[in-house]
């Protein structure tokens, strides 16, 4: 007799395997000869946007897809929207292939692009949000309800009936957010969603994508440089480095427990070469903090701490100094310098 | 309450917003609604002036002044119904992005383009309707042939804005087909009925604007409502424009369902 199997499927929303994506483009060389080649014998470069990568997100996740500039985050998620197809490999999302962008697809998934407005520039949101209940044939009284508690939570009632550009930046991301989460997406694709965004409208939206995921179920895949978007919404992180998948993991796993980073205020601008001398077997790296000349930002073992303080106070004049946790600011900056 | 299909629900409020969108800037749309027409008309007029005033000339190409004024005059109203920038807008979302927004919606993105520029279109529709009304009061013209012209010259906006898509598609390989759309738009200004009355091509070149529909943009229209193409030819031509719009309905989703494979959805 056979033993029952009780444990339940694992349901996932996106299968990636092996996805590969390269674009071919034309390269310029400088100057008027440069122009004349380009007309008759243009350079066909190929660049590799993605490379070989492959994970899988379960129902339900917060996934956050970070890497530098041109890493390919958001070439990734064209790619699982369905928006071009990968060159190599396949993908699965919501158990279809995206790039045949079913109806039944293009219902159940929004993609938010912090760069690209997605609604329709001189319309009311209003109307744009109406003209979407009937694309996505969302009951008149459901989608009024909706419209009214979503416009509610990120504060933008009173805006309703403005144009879509005379908003500002973070109004217009709250508008964009709603048109694409009004008709109850399963997966939303969220690329850089807090750009340009101030400290208290960025947090504001990342309670509210939280409280989202957690209260409708919705998968969320978050691209952003915003390390703080990353550390408060998502458990898990996808690090793409060259178009290739370096980390998958939860981000806790990046951030070593018994680093710190000791910021220091001295009386005059030091350099930081000059300071190494005196510390080097005790700190594991030392930067300029970009907005103050005189401070220099130490990362260094937290056993430490006590020994490096009184060497830089017996030194240098020291004004000022704080201690930090180690951040995964710091060890994704890491990972961008190959450090890690 | 009556319940709208949803095939017909999105489509009509596709079209509202349209219309909306078209007068979001006012005086943009009061210029646009007659003004690209003028330049053809003035410079037709001035032909005519010409050649039957200062020429003295009895008939031009077998019209009388009077026939090539009315001419000119009922062209204007359906050269607005043929405008169209809706080729270089979706080749400007193919080379810039934008086109991603309409890809990921849950309805066919060309049918939606077309759709909201037909909201713009529908006010010169009603508008064109006014002045045939009016003019059907105090000249010889029927408001029954206006109809008719309208309803092929709408054909003729179906088949331009299919044709429109297919040249965009070049986008695809060329990063923008601008000068693709601007060179079919001179020819069709040409061949339409636009710049001149077609019979005024010599015999033997008829079957330059006989063989291809763009005649059925202006001329076609303009002939039927001022009662030169009666009952069986306006028969006749709306069957060659359905033709038209089936053939060219195949050719836009095939040379799509290729092309859009190399769409590189460019920015982020």
């Amino acid at each position: 007799m056979g033993t029952a199997n009780f444990s339940t499927p694992m349901t996932y929303s996106i299968e990636a395997s092996h996805i590969g994506r390269d674009f071919r483009s034309t390269k310029k060389k400088p100057g008027f000869k440069g122009i004349l080649s380009l007309l008759f014998h243009p350079e066909i470069v190929v660049k590799q946007a993605v490379t070989d990568v492959s994970f899988q997100i379960r129902e339900g996740e917060f996934v956050g897809l970070i890497g530098s500039n041109g890493a390919g985050k958001t070439t990734l998620l064209k790619v699982l929207s369905g928006l071009i197809p990968p060159t190599t490999g396949t993908a699965t999302v919501l158990q279809e292939t995206p790039f045949d962008r079913s109806l039944k697809f293009r219902k159940n998934i929004a993609l938010v692009m912090g760069q690209k407005a997605q609604l329709w520039w001189d319309l009311p949101a209003v109307e744009a949000f109406d003209l979407l209940r009937a694309i996505y044939q969302t009951d008149p009284v459901v989608h009024r309800a909706r419209l009214d508690e979503l416009a509610t939570l990120l504060g933008v009632t009173s805006l309703m009936q403005t144009q879509i550009r005379r908003l500002s930046l973070g109004e217009r991301m709250k508008m964009e957010i709603i048109g694409a989460i009004l008709h109850r997406p399963k997966l939303l694709f969220l690329d850089e969603p807090t750009i340009g965004l101030d400290i208290l409208a960025a947090r504001r939206l990342r309670a509210f994508l939280k409280e989202h995921n957690k209260s409708e179920g919705t998968t969320i895949i978050l691209t952003s440089h915003n390390m703080d978007d990353i550390s408060e919404l998502c458990k898990r992180i996808l690090v793409l480095k060259e178009g290739r998948l370096l980390f998958d993991g939860a981000p806790s796993v990046l951030i070593a427990e018994n680093e710190c980073q000791l910021r220091v205020q001295f009386s005059t601008a030091i350099d930081p070469g000059a300071v190494k001398e005196n510390l080097d077997e005790l700190v594991f790296g030392i930067d300029k903090d970009p907005d103050q000349q005189e401070t220099l930002l130490f990362t260094l073992d937290r056993k430490q701490l006590a020994s490096a303080i009184q060497r830089l106070m017996s030194s240098f004049t020291v004004l000022d100094f704080s201690i930090q946790e180690a951040s995964l600011d710091r060890a994704m900056t890491k990972i961008y310098k190959g450090e890690a | 309450m009556v319940r709208i299909p949803f095939f017909l629900g999105w489509r009509l409020s596709t079209l509202r917003n349209g219309i909306q969108d078209s007068l979001a800037y006012r005086w943009d749309f009061f210029l646009r609604l007659f003004g690209s027409a003028l330049v053809p008309a003035i410079v037709q007029f001035t032909l005519w002036y010409s050649a039957f005033k200062l020429g003295s000339a009895e008939t031009l190409g077998g019209n009388t002044y009077a026939e090539l004024v009315a001419y000119t005059a009922t062209s204007m109203l359906f050269s607005q119904l043929r405008t169209g920038d809706q080729d270089f807008t979706i080749d400007d979302m193919i080379r810039t992005g934008t086109f991603s927004a309409a890809l990921l919606r849950p309805v066919r993105p060309l049918e939606f383009i077309y759709l909201r520029s037909m909201g713009e279109k529908l006010s010169v529709m009603i508008l064109a309707s006014l002045i045939a009304i009016t003019a059907s009061i105090f000249t010889s013209m029927h408001f029954s042939h206006f109809l008719q012209g309208l309803g092929i010259a709408i054909l003729g906006n179906i088949i331009h804005f299919q044709i429109g898509c297919a040249v965009v598609t070049l986008a695809f390989y060329w990063e923008q087909s601008y000068a693709a759309i601007m060179t079919k738009n001179i020819i069709v200004s040409l061949l339409s009925g636009e710049m001149i009355p077609l019979h005024f091509f010599p015999e033997n070149l008829t079957w330059l604007w006989k063989g291809l529909p763009f005649y059925l943009y202006i001329y076609g229209p303009t002939q039927i409502a001022l009662g030169r193409w009666t009952g069986g030819d306006v028969t006749h031509q709306l069957w060659i424009a359905l033709a038209w719009i089936a053939g060219l309905g195949l050719l836009v989703r095939m040379l799509w369902s290729y092309s859009i494979r190399r769409y590189q959805a460019l920015g982020g």
